[in-house]
């Protein structure tokens, strides 16, 4: 047509619609990617300490939930395994026997202790899933581990209890305080994995939980050299 | 358009091959004998049975690929009463009732083998150390050392036992021609749950009596091996007499076996482990460690005080030796028993570290002097007392033996 062809048409600049110019920013939007990214630049912005300061937190949680088993989901949401690590190790160190020959000390060694913690908690794990429990492998390896915390501190005190001088009384009290440490580190591995099984099943999941702690608790009872 | 019938005749209505002698034209039978698949008729059988069923068959045909988790799952379908149950009647055997038929046969499992033999190895590591533990010793001052590495033994013989040996008796069925048919998952959980027995008799065996623990030995095996071999046993029926009979004494005689290698290894006296090195050092300082009143008395009450400890020490060594030496010369065999306990407490060497000087003036007559048995629960409090009294002692000795 030729009046159409005629005509100059004014087409507005799509770029800059309202002629503002160049107009940039970052806008908060409840979509992930800009989130992240600007997360992640932080976290590895941040200094060392923050990072390991957020991860002691974390564990320390755990700890105290350890300790009061009233709320499930602590140690399920945000499985870690520092707590059990630093656990491991430390009862390790402790149950370990001397390697003076003189003394001829029959304990484990420092890997067996590692072994029988770390494989005996994969393999109630495992037996947890076969029997069609609900929970995923790492998140029960980290309570399995954490709930060794109040095993430690039997340790720690049974550790104590042998600076003096032996005597009955004192085994009977190391006794004690390793049945108490026991007692509650099932009870609280109870709290944390016993949802997850029907419960027709639930004394078939809890028993290998039981030889587990009941273990460690042996090497516990049992290291006496001081 | 006109619609006209065809006529087809009767060369259309002859069967194949069969005899169908027909009338006339106005009889017409007509046979089908093929039917063709129709996609229709397939989907209304899917409706009708169900979907379920429908795809039973393929899940059966097909099973969890021995790769995926939910092939070992199969393994450990049971409930907890199930597993009381397979536990509790296989110590028992029940008279008319075929432990296979009743309590394994629907689903035989491994939840139970696996964690029975797990709890086997270490309640007989652990009762095997507190045996040691109340037998060497009633003093408060000794040390409880601990043999770990026997946890791993009992492991490996204990495991090998409950996966091995089923292997082998489901191969030799196999070989023999069988028509029982045991499966070898269930012959793996009737194994399984014949140890469960041996968990209590563990904790039993702590007690230091040895006719009781050879009661247990025998009482044990025979009630479980019997379950075990009345329920190999119909499939052994088809065979010749001679060769069940001989393959149930075996299955018998290694579950025996076991037992007693349990109870010679974990709960066998101290004093088969006993420290030579010890020995050099202490026998005569022991003897110091008696208390004085039982000096004078020395031959008579020794051998009562020592057939006790006798009893809590060494309950299988070397009875003839004491009660016969009794009579002739209580010093000399004395001596000896003497030694072979000191071995088994070293916090005894401690304690006696204490009279060392004395040792001088007895080591001339370790042979000859009258003593008495070291009663280890008064050895630390009897240390001051032992030193006074060992002067008594030896005047007492010189004067017996000049």
């Amino acid at each position: 047509m030729a009046d159409v062809e005629s005509s100059k048409v004014e087409m507005p600049d799509f770029v800059d619609p309202g002629g503002y110019g160049e107009v940039s920013g970052q806008m908060a939007m409840p979509g992930a990617v800009g989130k992240t990214e600007a997360e992640e630049y932080n976290t590895l912005d941040e200094p060392v300490r923050e990072t390991i300061m957020r991860d002691l937190r974390a564990v320390g949680t755990k700890f105290y939930h350890v300790l009061y088993p009233k709320e499930k989901k602590a140690l399920l949401k945000e499985w870690d395994l520092w707590g059990p690590l630093i656990l491991c190790t430390f009862i390790a160190m402790m149950v370990q026997g001397t390697q003076e020959v003189d003394k001829q000390d029959g304990g484990p060694e420092f890997a067996q202790v590692f072994v029988i913690v770390w494989l005996g908690a994969a393999v109630v794990t495992m037996n947890t899933k076969l029997l069609g429990g609900t929970i995923s492998f790492f998140q029960s390896v980290c309570v399995l581990g954490y709930c060794l915390l109040p095993s430690c501190l039997s340790l720690i005190l049974c550790r104590l209890i042998l600076i003096a001088h032996q005597n009955r009384i004192l085994f009977l009290l190391r006794f004690i305080v390793t049945c108490i440490g026991f007692a509650w580190a099932t009870f609280a591995a109870m709290v944390f994995l016993g949802d997850s099984q029907p419960s027709s099943r639930k004394s078939l999941a809890v028993y290998p939980i039981f030889l587990f702690y009941f273990i460690i608790s042996w090497l516990i009872i049992s290291h006496s050299n001081v | 358009m006109d619609l006209q019938f065809q006529d087809f005749g009767d060369t259309r209505t002859q069967p194949a091959g069969a005899g169908g002698a027909m009338g006339g034209k106005h009889e017409q039978t007509i046979l089908f004998s093929e039917f063709p698949d129709t996609a229709e008729d397939d989907q209304e059988h899917d409706k009708l049975m169900g979907e379920g069923e429908a795809k039973d068959p393929r899940s059966l045909k097909a099973g969890p690929s021995f790769w995926t988790f939910e092939f070992y799952q199969q393994f450990f379908d049971v409930e907890s009463k199930q597993v009381g149950d397979r536990i509790l009647w296989s110590m028992v055997p029940k008279p008319g009732v075929s432990y296979l038929q009743t309590y394994i046969r629907p689903n035989p499992d491994l939840y139970g083998p696996f964690w029975i033999c797990l709890t086997l190895t270490f309640a007989t590591g652990i009762t095997g150390n507190l045996a040691s533990y109340l037998a060497a010793s009633t003093e408060e001052t000794y040390v409880w050392r601990y043999e770990f590495r026997k946890v791993t033994l009992a492991a490996s013989s204990i495991f090998a036992y409950a996966w091995l040996v089923p292997l082998a008796v489901w191969g030799v069925l196999a070989l023999r021609g069988s028509r029982a048919k045991i499966t070898l998952l269930e012959l793996l959980s009737i194994y399984g749950y014949s140890l469960a027995i041996f968990v209590p008799v563990s904790v039993l065996w702590i007690v230091p009596q040895p006719w009781f623990k050879w009661c247990l030995a025998i009482v044990a095996p025979v009630l479980s091996g019997s379950v075990l071999v009345r329920t190999v046993w119909p499939s052994l029926s088809h065979d010749s007499k001679q060769v069940a009979i001989g393959i149930a004494v075996v299955i018998l005689l290694l579950h025996a076996t076991l037992a007693l290698g349990f109870m010679l290894y974990f709960f066998s006296p101290p004093e088969a482990k006993s420290k030579n090195d010890i020995l050099p050092v202490n026998p005569d300082t022991n003897k110091a460690s008696t208390p004085s009143p039982n000096v004078p008395e020395a031959p008579p009450k020794a051998p009562e005080v020592e057939g006790d400890t006798e009893a809590k020490k060494k309950p299988q060594e070397a009875k003839g030796d004491p009660t016969a030496a009794a009579l002739v010369n209580p010093g000399v065999k004395m001596v000896e028993r003497e030694s072979k306990e000191i071995k088994t407490s070293s916090s005894v060497k401690k304690a006696l570290d204490v009279k060392s000087p004395v040792k001088v003036q007895e080591g001339v007559k370790t042979k000859t002097v009258p003593s008495k048995p070291p009663p280890p629960p008064p050895a630390p409090p009897a240390a001051p007392t032992a030193v006074t009294t060992v002067g008594k002692t030896e005047e007492m000795v010189k004067k017996s033996t000049s």
